[in-house]
């Protein structure tokens, strides 16, 4: 089956096009909302939806593709590997660790406790439920 | 015979003067077939005056110019006929509709197809029955794309598409220009100062400065930030302000 995507690309941020549509793959993937077997839109067709040059999309295909998160089958199309979900559950375990060590740093050098930071995790949580899921990032 | 893997445009030694003023000074330019290239650079840097040049429409002093392997100085309609060119002034007589402007173009153009202009009109959403003094400056844009593009050309050259427009026609010249390139071998050269939509389409970037690319190369690359995203404009802000006579 051909996966539905909602990919949206920000030029300003932090990530250049092609890596944060790689990660929007990747967390898809993650959420098991894109499974092995699932057939990937042509990379010109994505392009349009995403509003980005159809090589950033190739060009984040190909790096998906040398970490085993998508498989090329010559004449029929681009597709999620099978091994997929455990490389992009640990890509993105990563990617949100690494923020979260981020801010335990920033928040332990300006002098807050532990307490301060988690009573801010257990509120943003609580906000955030009943929201809709949409996108990676 | 050009092929496949020539540059659909090719610039060595370029000088264009204009009296005492010179514009282009030795200006080389590849741009690669199924790019899509963003000419970006301060204003009166001489990037339409690049443009002019490759469709015929001006006389270089020196240097050389081949578009699709051709030369636009000796075979302009040649060249005419198998690109497509959206001027940063468009003329279009206003008592004309949308469809007899397009109808007038056509016969320029051995390749029009009349499918072509219906689909063009269908990705844009213009109304082509519409006068085009009625039209808003977004719609005589579109108008000039879809004349650009009903002749399948295997290169589009834009000259600031999105100048003065709002974010939805921004967004679906964007889409058209992108759709556009579903046709493999197409390629695009882009001038435009609208960063944002430069970062989108472009996949290559060359910085015109003081008459010459001052730097070329991919988006991701030429554009790179120390965080590591794109930002085109931080790269033309470090670039010295155009000068006057030179």
């Amino acid at each position: 089956m051909e996966a539905r995507l909602h990919i949206e690309i920000d030029p300003r941020a932090d990530l250049p096009p092609s890596e944060q549509l790689a990660q929007q793959i990747r967390f898809a993937v993650a959420a098991a909302e894109l499974r092995p077997g699932d057939r990937l839109p042509s990379v010109r067709a994505l392009a349009v939806e995403a509003l980005v040059n159809p090589n950033t999309v190739g060009k984040a295909w190909r790096d998906l593709e040398r970490e085993g998160v998508l498989e090329s089958r010559p004449g029929d199309g681009v597709f999620v590997a099978r091994g997929a979900l455990k490389v992009c559950v640990a890509a993105r375990d990563a990617v949100l660790r690494e923020r979260v060590e981020r801010l335990v740093a920033d928040a332990h050098s300006a002098g807050l406790s532990r307490g301060d930071v988690q009573t801010w995790v257990d509120e943003a949580w609580t906000r955030r439920r009943g929201w809709k899921r949409v996108g990676g990032l | 015979m050009s092929n496949d893997l020539d540059p659909v445009v090719s610039v060595k030694g370029l000088r264009v003067r204009f009296g005492r003023r010179t514009i282009l000074d030795g200006l080389d330019l590849d741009v690669p077939r199924g790019s899509v290239m963003a000419l970006v650079g301060r204003n009166g840097v001489g990037k339409s005056t690049l443009l002019r040049v490759l469709v015929g429409a001006l006389l270089p002093q020196a240097g050389a110019a081949r578009v699709l392997g051709l030369d636009p100085t000796r075979e302009g309609p040649r060249v005419r006929a198998r690109i497509g060119y959206v001027p940063d002034r468009i003329d279009v007589p206003s008592w004309m509709r949308g469809r007899d402007w397009l109808a007038f173009v056509a016969r320029f153009y051995p390749t029009w197809s009349t499918t072509e202009q219906r689909r063009w009109l269908d990705v844009l959403a213009l109304e082509d029955g519409t006068k085009v003094s009625a039209m808003s400056k977004g719609a005589r844009t579109k108008l000039a794309l879809v004349a650009a593009l009903a002749h399948s050309p295997e290169l589009l050259l834009l000259d600031e598409p999105f100048s003065g427009l709002d974010v939805g026609v921004r967004h679906a010249i964007t889409t058209a220009v992108l759709t556009s390139l579903r046709d493999e071998s197409r390629s695009v050269l882009l001038v435009s100062h609208s960063i944002p939509d430069v970062e989108r389409l472009a996949d290559r970037v060359a910085v015109l400065s003081e008459g010459r690319i001052e730097r070329s190369g991919e988006l991701e690359v030429v554009g790179r930030t120390e965080r590591g995203g794109v930002d085109l404009e931080s790269t033309l802000l470090a670039l010295p302000a155009t000068g006057g006579s030179r």
